[in-house]
């Protein structure tokens, strides 16, 4: 009679053993086995990247004077923008032999998606769109060399437009310009 | 009168109950040390994983954070850049067009070019009518001119005949 009641005793035992202590150990070491597996995949993906980056770094050192160009075309500030363009308007103008007669009000706005180029993907709305209008009197060729010059710009400049009238009483003629530049 | 004792006969426990008693007793030993050997087992994961964060963290230095800001600076600039200068149109192309495209005997007096609408306004002076006529062709004959309208022709107070033409620019005629 006590036999078997060791036996029963002895069976409630190993079954509260397995489902009290076994069982909850296992679940814990399968969670800390799947942590680990993961922990190693994200240590190996970091250290990937890493040497990527790395990897990329060392190929950007070749076009040192092409980003440098970039980061020149793209003012961090706006306002310095506006006297830097100011600036080089003028000196190109009279490098090429027109006279800068009139710098009209400018406007700093923030550069809006344009709907004309469909599949170029749109510019970040941080980028600051500075629009200046000028006048300048000189030849037709001075002009055109002007132009030139704005186009061989680091910054990119856009000519937004362009008008001139030959009047009759005027010797050396008026053009009107409005020019664009990108700053943050 | 003698007394005998004779032994009485024990209880036979049946063999079955022997073999399920040290089986259990089997079972219960193998549970205890099945459970140490998991706990062994899991506390060197939770050591492994320990290791593995501690890596994890270790791997983001500060010279390599560095290093990854500057990059993502430089990815937003070119990012930033790139529709810019897919965008940037090159003005001069239009007026080495519009010479190549203008008749001898045709002065240019007002011009207005918009590149925002590509539309341009330019009037002009000649001799006479045939000269605006042939002068109106070569802007047709030119792909890059388009919606060609001949808005004003008129003859001038010397005797010039004066005329306005509008159009469109084809947007080929901007591209680098």
């Amino acid at each position: 009679m006590y036999r078997l009641i060791f036996i029963l005793l002895c069976f409630l035992f190993i079954i509260s053993i397995g489902f009290f202590l076994i069982w909850p150990e296992y679940q814990k070491l399968s969670t800390l086995q799947l942590e680990i597996k993961a922990g190693e995949t994200e240590l190996e993906y970091i250290e990937e990247y890493f040497s990527k980056l790395q990897q990329l770094s060392q190929e950007l050192q070749n076009y040192e004077s092409q980003l440098t160009k970039l980061s020149l075309s793209l003012l961090p500030d706006s306002s310095l923008t506006v006297v830097s363009l100011i600036n080089f308007t003028q000196r190109a103008s009279s490098q090429n032999g027109l006279i800068l007669k009139k710098i009209e009000s400018f406007t700093i706005t923030l550069l809006k998606p344009s709907t004309t180029s469909p599949g170029v993907s749109q510019p970040q709305t941080k980028i600051k769109e500075i629009s200046f209008g000028f006048e300048v009197s000189g030849s037709y060729s001075a002009l055109r060399n002007f132009l030139n010059t704005l186009e061989r710009s680091v910054k990119i400049i856009e000519v937004e437009n362009i008008s001139f009238s030959f009047a009759e009483k005027e010797e050396i003629p008026t053009f009107k310009l409005k020019i664009k530049t990108y700053s943050y | 009168m003698a007394i005998e004792i004779v032994p009485k006969k024990g209880v036979e426990i049946p063999l079955w109950q022997n073999y399920l008693l040290y089986s259990l007793i089997f079972l219960l030993v193998l549970s205890v040390v099945g459970y140490f050997t998991l706990n062994h087992f899991t506390k060197k994961s939770e050591q492994e994983l320990q290791e593995i964060k501690s890596a994890i963290a270790g791997a983001r230095t500060p010279e390599r954070v560095a290093l990854e800001n500057e990059l993502k600076e430089f990815r937003d600039k070119i990012d930033d850049f790139t529709p810019l200068l897919l965008n940037h149109k090159k003005v001069s192309n239009f007026f080495t067009t519009l010479e190549k495209n203008t008749h001898p005997k045709v002065f240019f007096i007002d011009f207005n070019l918009d590149t925002k609408s590509n539309s341009v306004e330019i009037s002009g002076q000649t001799d006479d009518f045939q000269t605006v006529g042939q002068q109106l062709l070569i802007f047709q004959k030119s792909p890059m001119f388009q919606n060609l309208k001949l808005s004003k022709v008129e003859i001038g107070k010397e005797g010039k005949i004066k005329f306005a033409f509008n159009f469109s620019c084809n947007l080929q005629l901007f591209n680098w």
